[in-house]
């Protein structure tokens, strides 16, 4: 394996080594426009920027920034770094901390990338909380469609003649057997905003929330598959949020 | 008693977006807000740079031609189960010092909101640190908490690393920077050989005034930046604890030069307690 600076060409590999790697977890965009906005962020050189390849396949990233912080703290920022596999991130760390040597940096931040077995490789770094993410829903039809997409959920609704209402705050959003033709009443649950992305982000157990009544289900015989399907709904890993997604 | 805070009279607060040429004005009140924010480049390639920029997503408020509020907004599209999501995350929020607790904070969350929804965004993120008050509003205004994954830090000079925790802390918290400026004494932190004053992290160094004050030295131990990184991020319950377990644990210790520094900062300590 073998540790270079970023060329041009690279960029269509990037996004493909993106869209695998981050193909389970949650993420901001990471497309053409994003990726070369991450490579002109103030203090990366187009030395910083480092790619991992075997035989000329990439198999990982990382954006360094250098910048000057609060009390004249010399600060590297790997912006960006995303790898196939362990030994990928354990090179662009080892080029990186090589950098940052050179340039007399104090400290070095990152978030590293979701991979068994990553940890060893940050095993005398310290774990930072830094500061808390907040969300607010807006708009819940578009981001419970969303949601509805896995294939988990696909499946649930094959054979279920019955149509779904959710009442989140002030919002119907109606799924299910829509077109079915079935006079059959919706199964109606209700929940506030805040529950609902709470149990989206897992931060309540949709069970917990049905017993404190948090979710309100019509009909008793119906509250177990609802249950089942919040469940489904949930996104079981966390957010990726890199250090450049946090303007 | 009547708690409600006192609001500025609308009409005497103007809110536009951005305009060419206000970039330098914004820088002066950020790093007035923020102790040292950064540079107009940094504050460029924040902005303008970004690739969904538009001069309606940073809000500026402003009093006879003063900034005195900045709220930015960066429009994307999140991705869940291969779908894409428009999202804001609102970034920057800083208000005046002088117009603090006056419910602007408030109507920059709310513009930005606005903002968000007319855009067709569906779900909006902000990042605060836990316990301060841009959280507790935005929690009390529908807010939650979201997991994300967690930040490492390779720590070369840990000495530089604690100057600029104190530094960030000091000017993020203007109580607690009166309450060390009234103390009458010169503050030290000691690391190793490295040494530096709180008057140096206020950038309030007067020597002639300072010549007859006590002197308290705080002298860390190298192992307590382990403790001190995430400070920051603390409750002021748990800050007040880690301060008295590094005592106890003698990570920490406390020399003074005079009896009467001793004095000063006794009297001080239960202040200090309350603004840290």
């Amino acid at each position: 394996m073998i540790v270079r600076t970023y060329r041009q060409e690279d960029l269509q590999y990037l996004i493909r080594l993106y869209n695998h790697t981050l193909a389970e977890s949650p993420h901001f965009i990471r497309d053409e426009n994003f990726l070369k906005y991450f490579m002109h962020c103030q203090g990366v050189n187009e030395d910083s920027i480092f790619v991992a390849s075997v035989n000329d396949q990439i198999r990982g990233l990382a954006i360094l920034s250098i910048t000057t912080e609060e009390g004249g703290l010399k600060q590297g920022n790997i912006m960006e770094l995303q790898a196939q596999d362990v030994s990928s991130v354990h090179v662009l760390i080892q080029a990186t901390l090589n950098y940052c040597k050179g340039k007399d940096v104090d400290t070095i931040v990152v978030v590293p990338p979701r991979l068994p077995g990553a940890n060893v490789v940050f095993k005398d770094w310290l774990k930072l909380n830094t500061g808390v993410m907040m969300a607010k829903a807006l708009s819940l039809s578009s981001l419970l469609q969303a949601l509805l997409s896995n294939e988990k959920i696909r499946i649930f609704f094959v054979g279920k003649k019955k149509k779904i209402a959710f009442q989140i705050g002030d919002d119907i959003i109606k799924v299910g057997n829509i077109d079915g033709g079935t006079k059959e009443p919706a199964i109606l649950v209700i929940m506030s905003p805040q529950t609902f992305l709470k149990i989206v982000f897992g931060q309540v157990s949709p069970y917990m929330a049905y017993l404190t009544r948090r979710v309100r289900v019509r009909g008793v015989r119906n509250a177990l598959p609802i249950v089942k399907l919040l469940c489904m709904m949930k996104l079981s890993i966390p957010l990726y949020v890199s250090l450049a997604d946090r303007i | 008693m009547n708690k409600k805070k006192p609001q500025i009279p609308i009409k005497e607060i103007a809110t536009r977006p951005y305009e060419p040429g206000d970039e330098a004005q914004i820088l002066d009140f950020l790093n007035l807000c923020y102790g040292e924010w950064g540079t107009i480049q940094k504050w460029c390639a924040r902005y303008t740079n970004y690739p969904t920029f538009n001069k309606d997503n940073v809000v500026l408020m402003e009093v006879d031609g003063e900034i005195v509020g900045h709220g930015g907004t960066h429009f994307r599209d999140f991705i869940v189960r291969k779908r894409k999501l428009y999202t804001a995350s609102l970034t920057d929020a800083a208000v005046h010092p002088r117009y603090r607790g006056k419910g602007l904070y408030a109507s920059l969350v709310d513009i930005r909101l606005k903002l968000a929804r007319s855009r067709g965004a569906c779900l909006v993120f902000t990042w605060h640190l836990k316990g301060s008050d841009p959280y507790n509003h935005n929690k009390k205004i529908g807010f939650i908490e979201v997991k994300q994954f967690p930040v490492y830090m390779k720590v070369i000079r840990p000495e530089k690393v604690i100057k600029s925790g104190l530094f960030d802390l000091l000017h993020k918290n203007q109580r607690l920077k009166e309450t060390l400026w009234e103390l009458g004494i010169d503050l030290f932190f000691c690391l190793g050989k490295f040494k530096f004053s709180t008057a140096e992290l206020l950038s309030r160094v007067d020597k002639k005034l300072r010549k007859d004050r006590g002197k308290v030295e705080i002298v860390l131990d190298k192992n307590s930046l382990f403790i001190m990184a995430n400070f920051r991020g603390m409750s002021k319950l748990k800050r007040i604890a880690t301060l008295i377990m590094l005592i106890l644990l003698r990570r920490m210790k406390i020399r003074f030069s005079s009896f009467k520094a001793l004095l000063n900062l006794a009297r001080k300590v239960v202040a200090i307690m309350e603004s840290i």
